[in-house]
């Protein structure tokens, strides 16, 4: 039990409270002569000296006030009590693994194996062991293509950091080697997997691709248990939409542990369709086919063409009838052998009819006369075709899809006297697209030479804003009602001013204060469909908007104060795309602002080389703002995680729908 | 002659001096008469107790508390220091219940409750003139209405402010001043009031999880002694439920660790987080409904049923919920 006597007390607390500060934790000095009062008086109450334990407890009651200020006053306990025996042992180790290799600090490495050789096995093994353990805490570091022994200071400072917060020798080289797994600074190394206890905080903090590796690693020396741990995290993360580049592994590891199911499957498929024969093989084509309509657009058009290949003539039909027309152009001709011959010429009429829609919307955006022209060639094949077709002949699941394909083709077919009617022909179908890609389409023909069609296109694009806007508030305030404050007479400061004989004595409860939200939404290119619904949302509660800002790699300002109609022109006109700096819209979000809530929409993935947005968040909590932040599913883990900590809420949406909603939460 | 004159006005101002005073004595016992009459009910006076392991007892014993020890210390040593405490911690943790009783047990009188919300100001919490009694006869003792604050400070009782974050900034800190000086200044009676003895404590609460709130600022936190409440151990908290149960029905050892192990779950899922309160009241429910069929065993239907009616709080929730308790109850 470790103790501490009256004398030191002071000194231990001002050593505490200025490594406090240091690390962004300001201590005042009348709260150090305010820990010494309360101690003194805990002691007392308690009679005799105090276990370093409780006195932890206690100068922690006065030094940290908020969440994340405990953490902080944690490391820097830990920092001002953990004694120095874990960095002599630590540094004892290092040297002797250097006697072992026999070499010095600051030397080269010229040639590994010569390092680690040695006359017998034992020898060699004892080498091999210490050169990895001082790789593995970076005392052999590789500098300029060559690896290098640090020189003797730059080795103390790593030996140092390392035994920081400590408590044993083991507990700091596990710590390291846990904390550079997961910033990902070292490449997994399978030996430290064999027995290697990692917490659940390390396996959350680690990428898919990182997880599938150290999983499959894992497997294949035999630590079961990390594996099937690291599958679960691995399914979970792809269930909420976090996707992996390296679908390959990730599809091994989930099979090997059998923890996937259809859902991942699907949408692994969906992410790299070169999976997808491997896939059919243990989950047979049939399958697949019949759940790939819950994918979204783009990755049915991915996963198509191969999923086609494998599957026989009955079940081909039976996908086309369960898909959107649009997906249909990417079924590969030979698929559709074999099949009968009016199904066979009933897919390509719907083809045909598809293409011809999309040059249509093509020829609008360009007004060049040639897409027209190949619009109407598609249109008379598909014409002829159907002309010819008895819908009688066809297999039962291509029926319902035939009066659709026969309407949309005599929409198309009908002679267009301008490109402002084509438009308007057109319209339901892109009010049924999804919203950003409706806006997408519509800011290009916003663009388009016509002004007619600039004009129409500009109608359209306020037609559906506000239909979506209608939608998301009838959604949202079905479940809120409103405070009937307004109205009712403040009684006591009517009668004050009633006894003063003021003029107009009557006076009025205020109205509850609005929120008044600061929101700040990412344009780069992955958060496309979330910033749309998130615009579109502002626009919706647009007076309990503060200030709306737009970033990339600059900051736009909006003020929204001027009406909701003008972010419909913000929709039209933004251009999404290009680095991000999140650290910069922060500040300038909360620039001569008093502090409220700030809300991010924002995948957390800063590409310029800028202050941490970690650091500004804390900053700024520390100067009471509240923030909010509203990820995707693809967000930076990392970043996350150290966002939770300082008290930022982190909410993670699913669907860029979802993202109105949650949004609507703050701004009602 | 002049120093007559002197003297003679000397012995004027002395007397108007002593006959204020003795004025503003009548005038102090009107408003503690006033005080006593309206709070003094409330009170019920007894031994105070300020040994802290006595406080500790008596918090298992009268008001079936579990309170860990340094924790009372802690507060103990604040109280003597005159620094008030904030409790912090999630809802349903017993910030309120233990502060309130600790409040009463070193003060020996029950503790005065104030629940904050974003409208209280100091005419709320200090005292209020009445406004027809105002109109008639003035701003003075006659139409004074002294609230719970004032009254704490005279009759030397502890206040529990409950949920601080919802409060105004201005009414923190003009609760700090109160608290830091131990007085109350009243300026339409043109009167401070002190606390006397060291009865008159302060203990805030506070979730800073819960949205919609104010944040503390760092003057205030710099000011109070903060203290904070986690969710208890799986052990601890089967020895609360246990402790607030009566024997009879009796709950099987297996379903209250059940129990407690999906209330776990539900705290790391759901968005709106079951306290050990929540458990409580569960095991409560469960109980009751064994009872009432008759039974002196709690059943697994019990428990179930009980479920549904005590951990689904909102709707976003619901399916969450429902898949934790078939987890573990397969129901």
């Amino acid at each position: 039990m470790k103790t501490v006597g009256r004398g030191k007390l002071s000194d231990l607390l001002i050593r505490l409270a200025h490594t406090c500060r240091k690390l962004g934790l300001n201590v005042g000095t009348s709260e150090i002569v305010e820990a010494e009062r309360i101690l003194e008086t805990y002691a007392s109450l308690k009679g005799g000296k105090l276990r370093l334990a409780e006195m932890r407890e206690v100068v922690k009651a006065v030094f940290a006030k908020r969440v994340h200020e405990e953490r902080v006053f944690e490391e820097a306990w830990s920092r001002v009590t953990s004694s120095n025996e874990v960095f002599r042992e630590l540094l004892d180790k290092v040297e002797e693994h250097l006697r072992t290799l026999r070499i010095g600090y600051g030397e080269r490495i010229y040639s590994k194996r010569a390092l680690v050789e040695g006359a017998d096995k034992a020898t060699r093994e004892r080498r091999r062991r210490a050169y990895r353990e001082l790789k593995k805490m970076g005392i052999i570091v590789r500098r300029g293509g060559r690896e290098v022994v640090l020189p003797r200071r730059a080795a103390m400072r790593r030996i140092a950091e390392i035994s920081r917060k400590a408590h044993s020798a083991s507990e700091a080289l596990n710590r390291h080697w846990l904390s550079s797994l997961e910033e990902g600074r070292t490449s997994i190394d399978p030996e430290m997997l064999r027995n290697a206890e990692i917490p659940d905080r390390t396996l959350n903090r680690l990428g898919t691709d990182r997880l599938a590796e150290l999983g499959m690693k894992a497997w294949r020396v035999g630590n079961k248990k990390l594996a099937y741990r690291a599958a679960k995290r691995l399914a979970s993360l792809v269930t909420s939409g976090t996707l992996p580049k390296d679908t390959e592994t990730t599809i091994q590891l989930l099979q090997l542990t059998g923890t996937g199911n259809l859902e991942i499957y699907l949408k692994l498929a969906g992410a790299d369709p070169a999976v997808v024969s491997r896939m059919a093989k243990t989950l047979g084509p049939e399958v697949l086919a019949s759940h790939l309509s819950s994918l979204d657009r783009e990755s049915i058009k991915r996963v198509l063409p191969k999923l086609a290949r494998l599957l026989s003539p009955d079940e081909t039909i039976r996908l086309v009838g369960s898909l959107p027309l649009d997906t249909l152009a990417r079924l590969p001709r030979s698929a559709l052998k074999d099949t009968g011959r009016a199904n066979e010429a009933f897919i390509t009429a719907a083809r045909h009819v598809s293409e011809a829609q999309n040059l249509a919307l093509r020829y609008l955006e360009t007004m060049n006369e040639a897409y027209l022209n190949y619009a109407l060639h598609e249109y008379s094949k598909a014409k002829e075709i159907l002309d010819n077709l008895d819908p009688r002949r066809l297999a039962p699941p291509l029926r319902p899809l035939y009066s659709h394909v026969r309407s949309l083709a005599e929409t198309l077919g009908r002679p267009t006297s301008s490109p402002r009617d084509l438009l308007l022909r057109l319209a339901p179908s892109i009010s049924r697209m999804d919203l950003h890609q409706a806006f997408r389409l519509l800011s290009n023909l916003y663009t388009s030479p016509d002004p007619e069609v600039r004009r129409e296109a500009y109608r359209l694009a306020q037609r559906i804003w506000h239909a979506r806007a209608t939608l998301l508030k009838s959604t949202i305030l079905r479940k809120w009602r409103k405070t009937g404050i307004r109205g009712r007479v403040e009684l006591r400061e009517t009668v004050y001013r009633m006894v003063r004989m003021q003029q107009e004595p009557l006076v009025y409860r205020r109205r509850r204060r609005s929120p008044g939200i600061v929101l700040v939404v990412d344009r780069s290119g992955s958060m496309v469909p979330y910033a749309t619904w998130a615009i579109l949302t502002a626009s919706a509660f647009s007076r309990n908007v503060r200030r709306l800002i737009l970033f990339g790699e600059d900051v736009d300002v909006i003020e929204v104060s001027k009406g909701p109609r003008r972010l419909v022109d913000l929709l039209l006109s933004a251009r999404f795309g290009g680095y991000t700096n999140i650290s910069a819209a922060m500040l300038e979000a909360t620039r001569d602002l008093p502090p409220a809530t700030l809300v991010l929409i924002s995948d957390l993935k800063q590409t310029v080389q800028a202050e941490s947005p970690v650091r500004v968040a804390e900053r700024l909590i520390r100067s009471r703002w509240r923030i909010v932040v509203v990820a995707p599913p693809s967000r930076d883990l990392i970043v996350e995680e150290a966002l939770r900590e300082r008290g930022v809420r982190v909410e993670v949406v699913r669907t860029p729908w979802e993202t109105g909603k949650r949004l609507a939460r703050y701004l009602w | 002659m002049e120093e007559q004159k002197r003297l003679a006005e000397e012995l004027v101002e002395a007397k108007q001096r002593t006959v204020s005073r003795s004025e503003a004595k009548v005038k102090a016992e009107t408003i503690l008469e006033k005080v006593k009459s309206i709070y003094g009910e409330l009170l019920e006076p007894r031994e105070p107790v300020r040994n802290p392991e006595e406080m500790v007892r008596r918090l298992r014993q009268d008001y079936r508390l579990l309170v860990d020890r340094e924790l009372v210390y802690l507060v103990v040593a604040a109280f003597l220091n005159g620094r008030p405490v904030l409790f912090e911690g999630p809802p349903g943790t017993g910030k309120t219940e233990v502060g309130e009783a600790i409040l009463s047990l070193w003060s020996g009188k029950n503790a005065f409750v104030l629940p904050c919300s974003e409208n209280y100001d100091e005419y709320r919490v200090i005292g209020d003139f009445h406004p027809l009694m105002a109109m008639k006869y003035g701003f003075n003792e006659e139409s004074f209405i002294p609230r719970p604050l004032l009254a704490a400070v005279l009759l030397d009782a502890g206040v529990l402010v409950d949920e601080i974050r919802r409060s105004s900034e201005e009414f923190q800190n003009m609760l700090l001043d109160i608290v830091d000086k131990r007085r109350i200044i009243v300026p339409e009676l043109r009167r401070v009031f002190r606390a006397k003895g060291l009865g008159f404590q302060v203990i805030f609460t506070s979730n800073p999880e819960d949205i919609a709130q104010n944040e503390l600022s760092d003057a205030f936190l710099r000011r109070v002694v903060r203290v904070k409440f986690t969710y208890p151990s799986p052990e601890r908290e089967a020895e609360i439920v246990r402790m607030r149960l009566s024997s009879t029905p009796r709950l099987p050892d297996h379903l209250l660790s059940t129990m407690i192990e999906c209330v776990n779950e539900l705290r790391s899922t759901a968005t709106h987080k079951p306290g050990p309160a929540d458990t409580v009241l569960w095991a409560q429910l469960a109980a009751k409904m064994a009872e009432l069929r008759g039974s002196s065993t709690v059943s697994l239907d019990d428990v179930v049923s009980a479920a549904r009616v005590v951990l689904f709080k909102r709707d976003e929730d619901a399916d969450t919920v429902e898949e934790v308790v078939e987890k573990f109850f397969g129901k």
